[in-house]
């Protein structure tokens, strides 16, 4: 709504800044001494760059063949000129159906907006989808998909820069009470391998970079919980109980569940996203007040049986 | 064969490594060192596993040549010199200045593409801007297309070896020809294309690894230029190739190739002064104009320079627009300096110390004395009667032959250089056994045991991460994050008796030559965790059995439990 009181559809007005296509430098931030992380300096928001410019009518415009729908561009619109079309892919109104623009100038800044209200349903095709379209992306463009994820929901997060094999951390970040957190981002059939990788993460962060051990949290990001009879939960749990360190699970379908709702996450401290005795439902780690949330795609919130 | 190095990384990173370092740094003449600053600053290196400033005080070697991140820079600056972007200063090949291409490469932001494909075509050999091992006259990414035009739309990495960056010349028809006709024929098989590659191996010298290394910066390009896409092809006796095809933007670049007038430098030094001047503003701002650059701004300037060089365009038969000339990429500084007359950039960048002047360890790193243990041999009942007889007696026969311990268990290690998993899971073991100690290995397939062996010490187990040759030669960090798993789930799971405080032990083929990052590592493990890890390669431990069979002795049961690095001897 405008402050005039007029509603409609949103149109692209052309943003100088681009937020839809590209963070500034501020966002790629980190606090602290990890601010040296060698992160992915792509400043682009779409992982696949399906998103373009349009640069004789001064309008974003995406490439539906690259889409994947994660809605990323859709977040950072501050006017909803972009959405969901037939809730598979991104689509940018340029026309001004509602006749709510004025006319100003072209690539100019405009005022910062507040966004709520929800992307889509997590019963769109574009949901069930994320596990084939994310599944097929290369290593650089997943790690990307997953830093901008995180950014978006509310996290100081840095994914590794593609081909710095001296790094092997995935990525690090912070949670909004500026406790750190390694992640280790597996869409593929490594995520028994995740755990282990984990331990060291923290050894390394705790023994080169002083953070303690008991103030790291450790965490998977996964495209789809493994088969409850996976290994997986096993060492997680071995894990806890040897070392004490709670290795945290987060899914990208959590993270698409939470953009898609404009909701933020406050970290991976506390119980949330931990794997105890039983099994784990993310649906009630999300903090949304649709407790019975459909699940994007199987194995997004809990493991497959 | 022309020789592109390989700084490691992506594209994106390539171009995001130039930018941090003139963003930080335009307008000053600067060393290597001072874009490794600007590049770590920029968070874009690291090295042994360190970052920021770690990453420097790691990396600074009282030796250069050994030094990780001038070395990498290196590289970089090479190929940025290669591109136009960087050039050296008349009175130092080592000292540069930001080029107005480069300059212009920053300004496109992210959407640089178009000129760095630009930029791409530009390669040229000879170059006044850079020296190149060999005698070339090749414009290599231009005849690259080419090549894969005529070669059936594609051309792999073995066919750029032997083809279009192993030829002498680009220039006519006979040249293509020729490197077609190499690159058909070694389509008849693997064979014949592995000959091939032998062959230019042995000519220059050259180990095939290092041979295939250069094309890797070419192959990002194409790729990432979106002008290839990897398949597979076959050869004509059947067999698949994973090779690179043209895409349509690839194929129709090939055409505007074979359609465009290449001008090379010879070419260039026919000119007056005046025409030169007049064609390096011609070139350059219609490469801009195809790289979606608006050059209206630049319009009364670019018809001056039409009008000078119109009758040199006529000669080559051309209008300017289907031109393959970089100047930046092409001509002398002299000239370029001429053409585009810009401030000064002859301030040397002075930013605290040089990083020469650095105190820094010889080799950069801390003192990793504490990880390399000589083993304490002791006198064991045991030593030297268990194991299979038939392991005893080839090590007795070894040892007969070879009179020397040293030799016989290099020899044997030579032996079992192919072994797999199967054969040297157990062989692990029985050594083991050689050395008094009770030890055996999983079953295939029990996961719920992920060691692949453990070895008894004392009453305890001490798990094992073993790594046969065939599954990698030298022991990488892989195997770190497997024996720490190892012991933790030992530890949870329980099966065998052990303790927090006794080893997990790690046994391969060959310590890694670069120990730095595993050592690093079994530090970092067992500062968090108080975890001990320790490393036997198998030279080291057959040669430890030798000892058990001749002189009766053992490796002290506490110092094999508290390992903590490597084992040698």
């Amino acid at each position: 709504m405008l402050a005039d009181g007029r509603t409609g559809v949103g149109t692209c007005l052309g943003c100088g800044n681009t937020p839809c296509m590209e963070k500034n430098e501020s966002e790629l931030t980190l606090f602290g001494a990890l601010d040296a992380f060698p992160g992915d300096p792509s400043h682009d928001v779409c992982p696949t760059r399906a998103i373009r410019w349009d640069g004789q009518n001064s309008v974003a415009f995406v490439l539906t063949d690259d889409c994947i729908g994660c809605g990323l561009c859709i977040s950072r619109c501050p006017y909803g000129a972009i959405s969901l079309e037939d809730g598979l892919t991104a689509s940018v109104e340029a026309a001004d159906p509602a006749g709510l623009a004025i006319t100003g100038p072209a690539m100019g800044e405009h005022p910062e907006v507040n966004r709520s209200g929800q992307i889509a349903t997590l019963d769109v095709p574009a949901a069930a989808n994320l596990p084939g379209k994310v599944g097929a992306l290369d290593d650089g463009r997943t790690t990307l998909l997953v830093r901008n994820l995180l950014n978006e929901v509310g996290l100081n997060a840095r994914t590794r820069r593609r081909g710095d094999t001296n790094v092997r951390i995935d990525a690090v970040g912070f949670s909004r009470s500026e406790r750190p957190f390694v992640a280790e981002i597996e869409t593929g059939t490594g995520v028994l391998e995740s755990p282990r990788a984990l331990i060291e993460d923290v050894a390394v962060l705790h023994s080169r970079y002083d953070y303690p051990v008991d103030e790291i949290d450790p965490v998977s990001i996964i495209l789809s919980f493994p088969n409850v009879r996976s290994e997986y939960y096993q060492v997680v749990r071995d894990i806890e109980k040897v070392l004490g360190l709670r290795c945290r699970t987060i899914t990208i379908g959590a993270l698409v569940a939470l953009l898609w709702h404009c909701a933020t996450l406050d970290g991976f401290d506390g119980d949330a996203f931990t794997i105890g005795e039983g099994t784990i439902d993310l649906a009630e780690c999300l903090g949304l007040d649709d407790a019975k949330l459909p699940e994007p795609y199987p194995g997004a919130f809990r493991p497959v049986r | 064969m022309l020789r592109f190095p390989n700084p490691g990384s992506t594209i994106d990173n390539f171009v995001s490594v130039y930018s941090a370092a003139f963003e930080r740094l335009n307008g000053y003449t600067v060393n290597l060192d001072n874009i490794v600053s600007a590049v770590v600053a920029a968070n874009l290196a690291t090295s042994s596993g360190y970052m920021g400033e770690k990453a420097v005080a790691r990396s600074t070697r009282a030796d250069r040549s050994r030094d990780p991140l001038y070395n990498q820079l290196k590289m970089y600056a090479e190929l940025f010199r290669t591109l136009g972007w960087l050039h050296p200063i008349p009175q130092s090949a080592l000292n540069f200045t930001f080029t107005l291409l480069g300059k212009q490469v920053v300004a496109a932001g992210r959407d640089f593409w178009p000129l760095l494909e630009e930029c791409v075509l530009g390669i040229v050999y000879p170059t006044p801007i850079l020296t190149v091992r060999g005698d070339f006259d090749l414009r290599p990414f231009a005849f690259i297309l080419c090549v894969m035009a005529a070669c059936d739309g594609h051309l792999s990495r073995d066919e750029m070896i032997i083809g279009p960056l192993s030829a002498p010349s680009d220039r006519g028809q006979a040249n293509l020809d020729s490197v077609v006709a190499t690159i058909k024929a070694a389509r008849k098989s693997a064979a014949d294309t592995n000959s091939s590659v032998a062959a230019v191996s042995v000519a220059r010298n050259i180990q095939v690894n290092t041979l295939q290394n250069y094309t890797r910066w070419p192959i990002a390009l194409l790729r990432d230029l979106g002008w290839a896409t990897r398949r597979q092809a076959r050869f004509r006796d059947g067999r698949k190739y994973q090779t690179f095809y043209l895409t349509e933007k690839g194929q129709a670049l090939a055409d505007r190739v074979f359609a465009s007038v290449d001008l090379r430098v010879n070419d260039a030094a026919r000119l007056t002064p005046e025409e030169c001047k007049a064609l390096a503003v011609v070139a350059h701002f219609r490469m801009l104009e195809r790289s979606g650059f608006d050059i209206a701004p630049v319009g009364g300037r670019l018809a001056d320079a039409e009008a000078v060089v119109v009758p040199v365009l006529e000669r080559l038969g051309t209008d300017g627009r289907n031109l393959l000339f970089s100047p930046f990429q092409s001509l002398s500084l002299g000239e370029i300096a001429a053409a585009f007359p810009v401030h000064a950039q002859t301030e040397q960048f002075e930013e605290g110390a040089s990083r020469a002047a650095v105190a820094a360890a010889p080799d950069g790193r801390d003192d990793r004395s504490h990880l390399f243990v000589p083993p304490n041999m002791v006198a064991a009942e045991e030593a030297g009667s268990g194991g299979p007889d038939a392991l005893r007696v080839e090590l007795n026969g070894l040892l007969e032959a070879h009179g020397s311990i040293e030799v016989a268990a290099a020899v044997f290690a030579e032996y079992h250089a192919r072994d797999t998993q199967v054969a040297f899971y157990p062989l692990v073991t029985h050594l083991f056994q050689i050395l008094g100690y009770k030890s055996d290995y999983s079953r295939a397939g029990v996961n719920y045991q992920r060691w692949d062996a453990y070895v008894m010490v004392d009453g305890c187990a001490l798990p094992i991460e073993i790594k046969s040759p065939t599954e990698e030669i030298m022991l990488s960090t892989k195997a770190v994050r497997q024996a720490l798993e190892n012991k933790v789930i030992l530890l949870s799971r329980g099966g065998l008796e052990t303790r927090p405080e006794l080893a997990s032990l790690i046994v391969g083929y060959r310590l890694p030559n670069e120990r730095g990052e595993m050592s690093n590592l079994i530090d970092d493990v067992f500062k968090a965790f108080s975890l001990r890890l320790g490393v036997i390669d198998l030279t080291t431990l057959v040669h430890l059995a030798l000892r058990a069979m001749r002189d009766g002795v053992s490796i002290d049961d506490r110092q094999l439990s508290q390992l903590r690095g490597f084992l040698g001897v």
